[in-house]
């Protein structure tokens, strides 16, 4: 189909305002913050209720035409980058949280709703209830987060966003809408137990099995009394050896991990860093929260407990500091605190690259991976910047390795692609796998993977999309 | 408004990127950054493994990671008691308990200093 006419029968859907093939327009959809190579859509559209998302799709199915779901663009692994171009089905004006059940503990919301949107909601008009809530900024899709197994200040606790999701609206790839989890069989949106779990034909799957225009997520009881502290290790095995002795007592919302160069370059403003010898090389974030104030002085004093507990071992920590008091001496302290949290101190540099490879994997091979993946960043002349935390109470550990660059010096991009190629592999090498992962780092995956499992989600795919127009081109689908 | 010098920022240790934001802070008062005109001496702050040196002197300040020889004040505590004092924690208490030490000036010389080190 001719791209006017298909614009023609796109405007007829959804209205021609909301149609754009203009060349401003497409290259703002064709690339990302990253190293990944840019691609444009043929055209971008915004529908604004699932009628119009499964016309769209289902003209899209009908003339082949690929399809690229997409949000705000932050996933920076270039997921929402149309590599066949096609349509861009852009989902913000779909930002309806629909419905705060309180007894049940879920929201039930569209794709457009951001963590700004759901936390200022919680916040302000349901202020017993909280959701989690990540390092990034708050314009971005807590649905996507969710999909792609992303993660957020409550992970330690919870593990992964996905754990989150009780029910799904889904608009499958030939055009029918589904309802999954609780949703398929109750008018409560309450979990996916017991029906079989069919919620993973989407999770993880980037968008490439189809478009999820409903999600019921889960929100939690926010307590009266939250505290937040900063304990500063002076190398990996001291640091690792905190945060998993923290970790296993299960008290703390949020047990984080930042490097060096995190808090430097939020007050430096430099991405050109230098450590100190007599520098801690990583800082463990944790947030604890409680009902009352004895449940808050004994959960600090574990941590004063464990710190001394561990020195004892001959493991030097330094003793807890406050959150509060940082952010008296420089607010920015609380970007590390407060999420969601705007990225400026990671992004705002010439160029504005932003990269990274986010992987989990075993916590026994959290100090072999980071001691690996600084010794790579450093070769590359990246200062070794890591985000760290372990996950649903200790089961498995996050590494996320970051790297801002310029992006218009093609010899750094090319640094950076090499750089998270090694990074990967080395990561896969340990037992770890990448999350997000961007098609070269799924490449990587497929290759190591279990051949049966890899056949299972090729079979999988063609039966749910059998004129391959979901996001083709991401998983190697 | 004078501004704490320092040679490159992105090597400065935590404790001096600290303290140059706690005295760039103290400094955009017009009231405080008075006292650095005729402040003439050389600080060495120690805390915890991390050393930094503050050069005031003829009205500007200068700052730099590791300890000057023959400081004209030298100062030691743990990475969380200079936090403590740094936003209004008592230094009194600190140093009465020994979790602050101070070295080469009288504590009434070390007002001036402690106003520009601490909001």
């Amino acid at each position: 189909m001719e791209k006017a006419e298909l614009a023609r029968r796109l405007a007829e859907i959804i209205g021609s305002e909301y149609v754009s093939g203009d060349p401003d327009t497409l290259f703002i959809y064709s690339h990302d913050m990253t190293e990944n190579e840019p691609s444009e859509p043929d055209l971008v559209v915004m529908p604004d209720s699932v009628e119009e998302v499964q016309s769209i799709v289902r003209l899209a199915n009908e003339q082949r035409i690929p399809l690229t779901p997409f949000v705000a663009g932050a996933n920076v692994g270039g997921l929402a980058i149309p590599r066949e171009g096609g349509i861009v089905v852009d989902l913000k004006r779909m930002k309806r949280i629909l419905e705060v059940n309180e007894d049940n503990m879920y929201v039930i919301i569209e794709p457009g709703v951001t963590f700004g949107h759901l936390r200022a909601c919680l916040d302000n008009e349901h202020p017993r209830f909280r959701y989690a809530y990540p390092l990034s900024p708050p314009y971005t899709s807590v649905m996507c987060n969710a999909l792609l197994d992303g993660l957020t200040n409550l992970s330690t606790k919870h593990g992964d966003m996905s754990e989150w999701i009780n029910s799904l609206e889904v608009v499958l790839p030939t055009g029918e809408v589904v309802n999954i989890g609780a949703a398929a069989a109750s008018k409560y949106w309450f979990g996916r137990a017991p029906l079989p779990d069919l919620a993973g034909l989407f999770i993880s799957w980037q968008g490439t099995t189809g478009i999820v225009t409903k999600m019921a997520v889960q929100i939690c009881p926010k307590y009266k009394y939250r505290k937040r502290m900063f304990v500063m290790a002076y190398d990996i095995d001291s640091f690792f050896a905190f945060v998993r002795r923290c970790a296993w007592t299960q008290l703390y919302d949020d047990i984080a991990g930042f490097s060096w160069p995190a808090a430097k370059m939020m007050v430096a403003r430099r991405v050109k860093l230098t450590r100190d010898p007599d520098e801690p090389e990583l800082g463990a974030y944790l947030d604890f929260s409680g009902d009352t104030k004895k449940e808050m002085e004994f959960k600090e004093a574990m941590v004063r407990d464990i710190i001394k507990e561990l020195k004892d071992k001959g493991i030097e920590l330094e003793p807890p500091l406050l959150v509060d008091d940082l952010v008296k001496i420089n607010p920015d302290y609380l970007k590390l605190a407060e999420f969601p949290t705007t990225l400026d101190f990671l992004i705002d540099y010439g160029g504005g690259g932003f990269t990274w490879v986010g992987s989990y994997g075993p916590m026994s091979k959290s100090e072999e991976g980071t001691k690996k993946l600084f010794a790579v960043m450093e070769k590359y002349g990246f200062p070794p910047f890591l985000v760290t935390r372990p996950m649903k109470g200790a089961h498995y550990q996050v590494l996320r390795f970051i790297a801002p660059f310029d992006k218009s010096d093609q010899e750094q991009v090319k640094k950076v692609r090499e750089l998270c190629r090694e990074m990967a592999e080395s990561l896969l090498d340990l037992g770890f796998i990448p999350y997000k992962a961007p098609p070269w780092a799924a490449e990587l995956i497929l290759k190591r993977a279990d051949p049966n499992w890899v056949k299972l989600l090729k079979t999988i795919k063609n039966t749910l999309d059998p004129n391959r127009i979901m996001n083709p081109g991401k998983w190697g689908l | 408004m004078p501004e704490v010098i320092v040679e490159d920022v992105g090597a400065l240790n935590l404790v001096a990127l600290i303290t140059r934001e706690l005295i760039n802070k103290n400094l955009q008062d017009p009231n405080k950054s008075k006292l650095i005109r005729h402040l003439n001496c050389t600080f060495v702050l120690k805390a915890s493994r991390m050393t930094m040196t503050v050069i005031f002197k003829d009205g500007e300040v200068f700052l730099k990671n590791g300890a000057a020889p023959k400081p004209t004040v030298y100062i030691e505590a743990g990475l969380n008691d200079f936090l403590n004092i740094g936003v209004g924690g008592s230094y009194v208490t600190a140093l009465i308990t020994g979790r602050l030490k101070i070295r080469g000036i009288k504590l009434w010389k070390l007002l001036p200093i402690l106003k520009l080190v601490r909001i």
